[in-house]
């Protein structure tokens, strides 16, 4: 996909057609990877399916309704509001994977400013970045995104916010490192020597060397944003007027439904999140070994 | 020594930034210096709640607040709680230790069953052995701890009835001896560790393998296969004292994500630890037990991450040699 | 390999072991176990707030004058009391064999001194109900007479725990507010034996209880962190009782054999706020102020829907700021003055009031100005959020926009209280026994305290001020009534239901439950339960 060795790249997102192809070659060999991006297409399915739901399904049931195991009419039973418990999971599934793509976005870009300035400037402004990487990494991820949860009050936006900021320090560790080794090379020393600009070094020669390697771990990265929105969302800190697997779990639990043996609420919305975090750690690897191949897996 | 010294100002640096954070933090949060914090009822008097907050302290500007907060915690005096209006220092005292010992016990488990069958996984590539252990690494990897927990209640606790659902100890109990009591804690104990084991066992399942499968198609391994030394002396003189390396790595990095585990556990199984000490009292502003908490917590991880780089620098066969 | 075999051997054995240990390891005590949300806040009697603390309390003082299950006075600690004709004169006989809990006599100088050190240093949680107190004698060891200054309906009705006088003497009332009470000495019918904070709480029998031993060995309350854990534990059996159970639990929990759930009037309701300052220091929505638009509003709500979709149907609609558990203080409006549900009549009162429906078919006034508002809700209260869910659909309907924001607790406050930045609030206002602190939260005086309406009405201070006063209760009625109905009208507050107490107690364990308390078996401010309960085995 990107020459390294001969530097050819231009930029760091052309993707010409022919190299589609390779890579799905390449990509096609890893098993898990296949059936991985298999189960989040269905998700993805799933979830753009709950968009033409009649509303009725997630409205507040009727009362005789509640906490019904599976049944003709609702074929994953009900919730302690009545609902039907299929049509929340799939609903959920927007708002987990919505929460999950963004935050990681956001969590890989400050990773990877972070990461590409500390690696490139090196210095005191290096110790500075790697100093903040250390206090983020010494406070307990959750208890920080509880305080900030709170700080900001639950709402959509400020979840994916929280989240984001707060699970950039493997992405900066990992770019770091990456910058640290491609600023050495040659090619880098020749547009030096020809007077580039730092931010036309970075933009046409660390970039696109550090995005292959970024791409991979932000997908993993996705993964441990489900686990972290479940978490948050299962502490009640999640936004309550939405639907998620994380807040199914938490009324499931809070209303005693867990109590009481409601194995239908229970099962459905964490099994959910396994096969979610499971999907996108194996597309992560997969895409980690064909876009960054390095000791051979025999 | 040397590395002592040399990574010390690194670490104080860090524990001073966090005292700073520590302390804005929080009483950055809506409704964090109001006077509700020491008594929420309508009945008391403005006077009672401004004497109130002179005990506290509260009544005296924000610098000269954060400039006694500096040399109390100096001294070891983490403040009074709000809510229970007793030193933190107590109420801390009081929780660390169940929570030492559910994390303690583990993450020590964890450890040893996650290199023990690591290894093995390592050892037999390509057998069942290695696909079973890895596949039930990523679930485990997958699973949220509190639901694994949830799920452990219902199959254990209600439906099997097992185990009780809550607690340390049975409340109220007087234990005609130490070994009972002590066989009191082990059944509650028994589902939240297992289920925190599970959840940690498969990072270090999984890291332990890929160490010791890198370092068992290195060269001084053939070498060693070579001279015809056993696979037993191979395996514990060798490969695997290098193959712990990352393990250790590992283990400092996750010390974060533990605490996070242990709030949820703590949650799932009401055990009295200091994760369920910490999420309520960010919601009722409790902040001297909140600041107490979190400090506690970052001198405790930055003091393990220094443990692990002085153990990684004394492992690491580079540096032996 | 090895080594992991002999582990995991090891590791079973224990568990088989710690089981077997188990089970066979409960004491023959008579452990009455219940369970609770949240904990004691203090036992410290001048600062305890909740419920919680109260129920402790219970236990381990005891009071002048008792409450029965129908919260009518019953003699306690005093067996007889009489009042003289102009109410001024009240005078209370002691029982003669009461003991503290370290031995010494209760006299009639612990009544004089616990009376005397409230009154002195002003202990707020008890001013009220000592307010009009002037004089205490003690004739002889086993009569205490109380002067008051003017005839107080408070002398019949007063949760003043007695505390001994030998213990508390010594106490520097400086310090009485922030000392933590580890090792309360009362003269109740149990006494504290152990507290973890925050885990359980631990009572034994008092052996000298001047009404004779209660029939169990120990009391224990668990604090619970979440309602599902301490459900499960009532369902096995690990606790005998719990009060507070959310309604689709209790929908399903009356058919498990061995529990007996019960419905009681509790005196808690949820509530809409309405901020209607009129000062230009509030950051409230100005069109709120008209009183038209609120009445549209009541008009608007559907309180019967709200109920059976939050609490499944338990609990009654809502309207005047006294709740029904009160029947002699509730006025329930009739005829011509309710405003029930009616849309098309909401509509109307917007209407023409100049209210017309804009392009989004929300209303706006002359100026252009929508009726939009903003309604904050915790985030923590599933079923206030269904309500405001509801509501939001329901004023939709007459044109009113509803932003709905959902927030902690503490931000809710902070919001309310400190800055009067809201609109609508809605929260839950629970356990107050006294109709005389409810109507005081809408005096001018409680504005930037407890009054989170920002209603201001002379004519309604005046009456307030004049019920304190009004002996009879009669007269008291007819004031208490008008100031319901002033409040009804004006709407600062929207009653929308008034909550029931959902309790679950089994019944294979224990005898003897008082579930004929007019608040439940348990925390009801009778205690009456403890006094009588006993081992299923063991009739007394």
């Amino acid at each position: 996909m990107i020459d390294v060795q001969h530097a050819t790249v231009t930029g760091p997102l052309e993707l010409p057609r022919r190299r589609l192809a390779e890579f799905w070659q390449a990509y096609r060999k890893n098993r898990r990877g296949v059936w991985g991006l298999g189960a989040l297409l269905f998700l993805i399915a799933a979830a753009l399916l709950s968009l033409f739901l009649p509303a009725s399904f997630t409205h507040t049931g009727a009362v005789a309704d509640i906490l019904q195991p599976p049944n003709w009419r609702h074929w994953l039973g009900t919730d302690e509001l009545g609902r039907d418990v299929l049509a929340l999971v799939a609903t959920g599934a927007r708002t987990s994977l919505l929460i999950g793509i963004t935050a990681s976005l956001i969590s890989v870009i400050v990773g990877t400013v972070i990461g590409v300035s500390a690696g490139y400037y090196g210095g005191w402004i290096d110790e500075i970045l790697m100093r903040i990487t250390d206090i983020f990494l010494v406070l307990p991820w959750l208890v920080l995104m509880l305080t900030l949860a709170a700080l900001l009050g639950p709402s959509l936006f400020n979840i994916i916010v929280v989240i984001g900021l707060t699970g950039w320090t493997g992405t900066a560790r990992i770019v770091r490192s990456q910058t640290l080794s491609i600023k050495e090379r040659p090619f880098v020393e020749r547009s030096v020597a020809l007077g580039a600009g730092d931010l036309y070094i970075i933009w046409h020669h660390i970039l696109p060397n550090v995005f292959s390697l970024i791409f991979a771990n932000t997908v993993l990265v996705i993964a441990v944003t489900i686990l972290s929105e479940t978490s948050l969302s299962f502490l009640g800190m999640g936004d309550p007027l939405r639907v998620s697997w994380g807040s199914m779990l938490y009324h499931a639990f809070d209303s005693g439904a867990a109590a009481l043996g409601a194995h239908w609420y229970l099962l459905p919305p964490g099994i959910c999140v396994v096969v979610a975090v499971m999907a996108f750690t194996f597309v992560g690897q997969a895409l980690d070994e064909v876009l960054n191949p390095r000791v051979k897996r025999s | 020594m040397t590395f002592l010294l040399s990574r010390l100002p690194r670490a104080i640096f860090t524990i001073f930034i966090i005292l700073v954070i520590n302390f804005f933090l929080f009483r950055l949060m809506p409704g964090a210096n109001s006077d509700r914090n020491l008594v929420n009822s309508p009945r008391f008097s403005a006077e009672t709640k401004a004497q109130l907050r002179k005990t506290f302290g509260l009544d005296k500007p924000l610098g000269t607040q954060f400039l006694v907060y500096l040399a109390n915690t100096a001294r070891g005096r983490l403040g009074i709680s709000f809510a229970q209006k007793r030193p933190v220092s107590d109420i801390i005292r009081e929780k660390v230790g169940p929570t030492l010992l559910l994390v303690g016990t583990a993450e020590a488990l964890a450890i040893v069953l996650g290199m023990s069958l690591g290894a093995l996984a390592a050892w037999r590539r390509g057998t069942w052995w290695d696909i079973g252990a890895v596949g039930f690494s990523l679930t485990m990897y997958s699973v949220p701890t509190f639901w694994l927990g949830i799920l452990m209640v219902s199959m254990f606790c209600v439906g099997l009835r097992a185990f009780p659902t809550f607690g340390m100890v049975v409340p109220g109990e007087v234990h005609a001896s130490s070994w009972l009591y002590a066989m009191d804690v082990i059944h509650h104990m028994f589902l939240p560790v297992v289920t925190l084991t599970l959840v940690l066992l498969g990072g270090y399942l999984l890291i332990m393998k890929e160490s010791l499968t890198g370092v068992l198609a290195e060269d001084y391994i053939t070498t060693a296969r070579a001279k015809g030394l056993t696979d037993s002396v191979i395996l514990s003189r060798h490969a695997l004292p290098n193959a712990m390396l990352p393990m250790v790595t590992l283990i400092a990095l996750n010390l974060g994500f533990l605490m996070g585990g242990a709030i949820e556990i703590e949650t799932v199984f009401s055990w009295p630890g200091l994760g369920r000490l910490m999420f309520e009292s960010l919601q009722s502003r409790d902040f001297p037990v909140l600041q107490g908490i979190f400090l506690i917590i970052t001198i405790m991880v930055v003091l393990a991450n220094l443990l692990a780089d002085w153990l990684y620098l004394v492992l690491d066969p580079r540096v032996k040699a | 390999m090895q080594r992991l075999y002999t582990a995991f051997l090891t590791a079973c054995m224990c568990l088989l072991l710690s089981s077997c240990v188990a089970a066979a390891r409960y004491s023959n005590r008579n452990t009455l176990r219940i369970g609770w949300n949240g904990d004691v806040d203090t036992l410290n009697p001048f600062m305890a707030t909740e419920s919680q603390s109260y129920e402790a309390f219970r236990l381990i003082y005891d009071l002048l004058i008792g409450f029965g299950k129908n919260l009518e006075p019953v003699p306690d600690l005093a067996r007889s009391w009489e009042s003289s004709h102009d109410g001024l004169k009240w005078t209370y006989h002691l029982a003669h064999n009461a003991r503290w809990q370290d031995g010494q006599p209760v006299t009639s100088a612990d009544v004089k001194f616990t009376y005397e050190y409230i009154i002195r240093n002003k202990m707020d949680l008890f001013i009220l109900y000592v307010a009009a107190i002037n004089k205490i004698d003690t004739p002889d060891p086993y009569t205490v007479v109380f002067t008051c200054k003017t005839p107080s309906v408070l002398m019949e009705q007063i949760f003043v725990p007695i505390l001994p006088k030998h213990i508390w003497e010594k106490v520097d009332p400086k310090t009485a507010l922030t000392r933590e009470d580890d090792h309360p000495i009362g003269s109740g019918p149990f006494r504290l034996a152990e507290w973890q904070k925050n885990r359980y709480m631990k009572f034994t029998a008092n052996e000298s209880y001047f009404r004779g031993r209660p029939h169990i060995d120990d009391v224990v309350f668990v604090a619970f962190a979440n309602t599902n854990t301490m459900m499960q534990a009532l369902r096995l059996g690990e606790i005998q009782a719990v009060s507070g159970i959310p309604p689709p639990l209790f929908r399903l929990l009356k058919q498990e054999p061995g529990i007996k759930t019960i419905v009681k009037p509790s005196n808690g309701f949820s509530q809409l706020t309405l901020n209607v300052w009129s000062s230009p220091k509030s950051k409230g929505n100005p069109l709120l102020r008209d009183v038209r638009v609120r009445q549209a509003m009541v008009y608007g709500i559907d309180k019967r829907r709200l109920l059976d979709i939050s609490k499944l149907g338990y609990g009654d609609i809502g309207s005047t700021i006294i709740p029904k558990m009160f029947p002699f203080w509730h006025w329930e409006p009739a005829g011509k003055e309710r405003m029930d549900y009616n849309p098309q009549k909401a509509r109307q009162i917007l209407e023409d009031a100049g209210y017309h429906v804009g392009p989004d078919s929300i209303r706006v006034d002359k100026k252009g100005r929508p009726l939009r508002f903003r309604l904050y809700a915790r985030s923590g209260a599933s079923e206030d959020l269904a309500t405001s869910q509801l509501i939001l659909e329901q004023l939709k309907e007459v044109g009113i926009a509803i932003d709905l924001r959902t927030v902690e607790k503490a931000t809710q406050d902070n919001y309310i209280k400190d800055n009067a930045d809201f609109d609508l609030a809605i929260y839950s206002w629970g356990g107050d026994s006294d109709p005389n602190f409810l109507l005081s939260l809408f005096t001018t005086k409680q504005i930037k305290n407890w009054n989170d309406y920002y209603y201001s009405n002379p004519a309604y201070d005046k009456l307030f001020e004049q019920q304190q006063h009004l002996i009879n209760r009669n007269e008291r009625r007819k004031v208490l009534q008008q100031m319901q109905r002033i409040i009804y009208h004006d709407a600062p507050s929207i009653v929308l239901y008034y909550d029931s107490t959902l309790q679950g107690f089994r019944t294979d364990k224990f005898a003897g439950w008082r579930d004929d308390q007019v608040e439940g078996a348990i925390m009801a401010l009778g205690g009456l339960t403890y006094r009588s309960i006993y081992p299923v085995e063991r009739k007394p």
